[in-house]
């Protein structure tokens, strides 16, 4: 079978995921928005002859973008969850584009500005982005080369690029944003080519071989790196109440006896969904949800104080703390009220003393 | 009520509750991002920071507990620019998966290397018992501080 039926063939699977999501889950998405996307929250399929993403998001500048200083910017739709993708989606692209790491600007997985290329799971990171980014990358260099030759008026084979620049066999020289200026109207704003000139792998000097990952100093040194580090203004934290055990449900929980808790905006139930809405993130974690008699549940009240296991003093608690192993839960039982029962997990005992010096 | 506690060497008047956890106050008034919440119930050592010279969990340490005593996190090691010398073992070892556990790990790492400069590997195996990384990058965190311990990262 040929590449292109192969194509053909992943493009009818395609549609047919697409209704099969339709009766699952966005069934209230009006008609004209699905037409958008296929099931896996792609965009539809644009030209299945042209490698990886570059199917369903055919435009060069998508992936990659010249600025008229040169500064060039590498987009993906995945983002990095620790298996270095980042490093390796850049070395893919630094390859083809003639630039070291440092010289670019990636954005990985931002919706209003990379390509939409659905989850970042199941190992396709490297299959469908990094190829998008190899031969898009390939392309754009191409382009460069064909821009400065134009503005030289020279042949594009004479045009090399190295280290950010356009170099003319002569000696000339220009950055990419220069070079950039000598390409006919839509830029790099033109659907890729269904084929592309790529390095000859013997000369790579990035992809092969180990680079360092980007992410990881920001890691070791308590920079911004996850997700929970990003703090925005007015930003309020959700927590939700889990039951017991699988099909419990909700029978009774004091709601308004959170609402008026401090802190608390909104509590949320639905049925057996119950969630608590705070702008602390202590604050919802304080905010115990008690687990009822047998199945059902459940009580939501403020947490009580249990007796440090070491001196007389009662403890500070947290009601996570009580939640943890067995023996803490035996421990407790004196000072948990005898109509309520805990969730206990199995686990190592809890460090169950009240954190003062010397105690 | 307000409790006094030096963090990363610099005294701060923290307004939270005293029963609120260490990290929260750490994470979310001081905005430092090192501490990281995993389980919140001291059972992956995510969190863990150094308190005077020992390290504890802070996701169950209240902040009331803790007035005038010496909190530090792995940003006191050093920053990305100039990190530290177990934070730059770390990374010529790249010793981090997704790295969610490795702040953790290099605080209690660090409070051990501060008691004993040289630990042997078992001391250091049995010092990381209580920080679980589940990506499985173990050996390379053993062999990062195994650098600094044996004096290789200078």
């Amino acid at each position: 079978m040929s590449d292109f039926n192969k194509d053909k063939f992943s493009g009818a699977r395609r549609v047919l995921l697409k209704r099969g999501a339709l009766v699952f889950g966005f069934s209230l998405l009006p008609a004209a928005a699905w037409a958008e996307f296929n099931a896996m929250g792609l965009p539809k399929l644009a030209n299945p002859r042209l490698p990886g993403s570059l199917k369903n998001t055919p435009l060069l500048d998508a992936w990659i973008r010249v600025a008229p200083d040169g500064k060039v910017t590498v987009c993906s739709g995945k983002v990095e969850l620790g298996t270095g993708v980042r490093t390796a989606l850049m070395q893919i692209a630094l390859e083809q584009l003639e630039l070291a790491p440092g010289d670019i600007r990636f954005v990985g997985g931002d919706t209003g500005l990379t390509p939409n290329e659905g989850f970042t799971a199941g190992s396709h990171t490297i299959a469908d982005s990094g190829t998008a980014l190899l031969h898009a990358s390939a392309q754009v260099a191409a382009l460069l080369r064909q821009g400065a030759a134009a503005r030289w008026r020279v042949d594009p084979a004479t045009v090399t690029l190295r280290a950010g620049r356009a170099l003319g066999a002569d000696g000339r020289g220009m950055h990419y944003g220069e070079a950039l200026k000598g390409l006919t109207a839509p830029g790099l704003h033109r659907a890729a080519a269904e084929t592309s000139v790529l390095r000859d792998p013997a000369h790579y000097r990035l992809i092969g071989k180990p680079v360092p990952r980007v992410d990881i100093p920001a890691k070791v040194t308590g920079g911004a790196a996850y997700v929970q580090d990003m703090r925005l203004p007015g930003m309020l934290h959700a927590r939700v109440v889990r039951p017991p055990r699988p099909g419990a449900t909700l029978t009774a929980a004091d709601l308004a006896a959170v609402r008026a808790m401090p802190g608390v905006h909104q509590v949320v139930r639905d049925g057996s969904y119950l969630a608590v809405l705070a702008d602390d993130e202590c604050a919802i974690r304080r905010r115990p949800a008690r687990a009822g008699r047998a199945a059902r549940y459940c009580r939501v009240r403020t947490p009580s104080t249990p007796p440090c296991s070491r001196c007389p003093r009662r403890t500070s608690w947290c009601w996570s703390v009580a939640n943890q192993g067995r023996r803490a839960a035996a421990a407790s039982a004196r000072a948990i009220p005898s109509n309520t029962s805990c969730t206990v997990r199995s686990g190592r005992p809890a460090r169950w003393h009240c954190w003062r010096r010397g105690c | 009520m307000t409790t006094k506690l030096t963090i990363n060497g610099r005294l701060h008047a923290v307004q939270a509750d005293p029963a609120t956890p260490l990290l929260y106050v750490l994470r979310n008034e001081l905005q430092l991002n090192g501490a990281k919440f995993g389980c919140g119930m001291g059972q992956c050592g995510a969190c863990t920071v150094i308190v005077d010279d020992k390290p504890v969990f802070s996701c169950l340490a209240p902040v009331g507990a803790l007035a005038g005593r010496s909190v530090r996190t792995v940003e006191a090691l050093g920053s990305a620019a100039l990190p530290g010398k177990l934070q730059a073992a770390f990374i010529k070892h790249q010793a981090a998966q997704c790295g969610y556990c490795i702040a953790g790990m290099i605080m209690r790492a660090q409070a051990l290397l501060e008691r004993n400069p040289h630990p042997t590997e078992a001391q250091i195996r049995t010092q990381m018992e209580p920080n679980l990384c589940r990506c499985g990058t173990h050996h390379r965190i053993i062999a990062a501080i195994s650098d600094v311990a044996t004096g290789a990262a200078a």
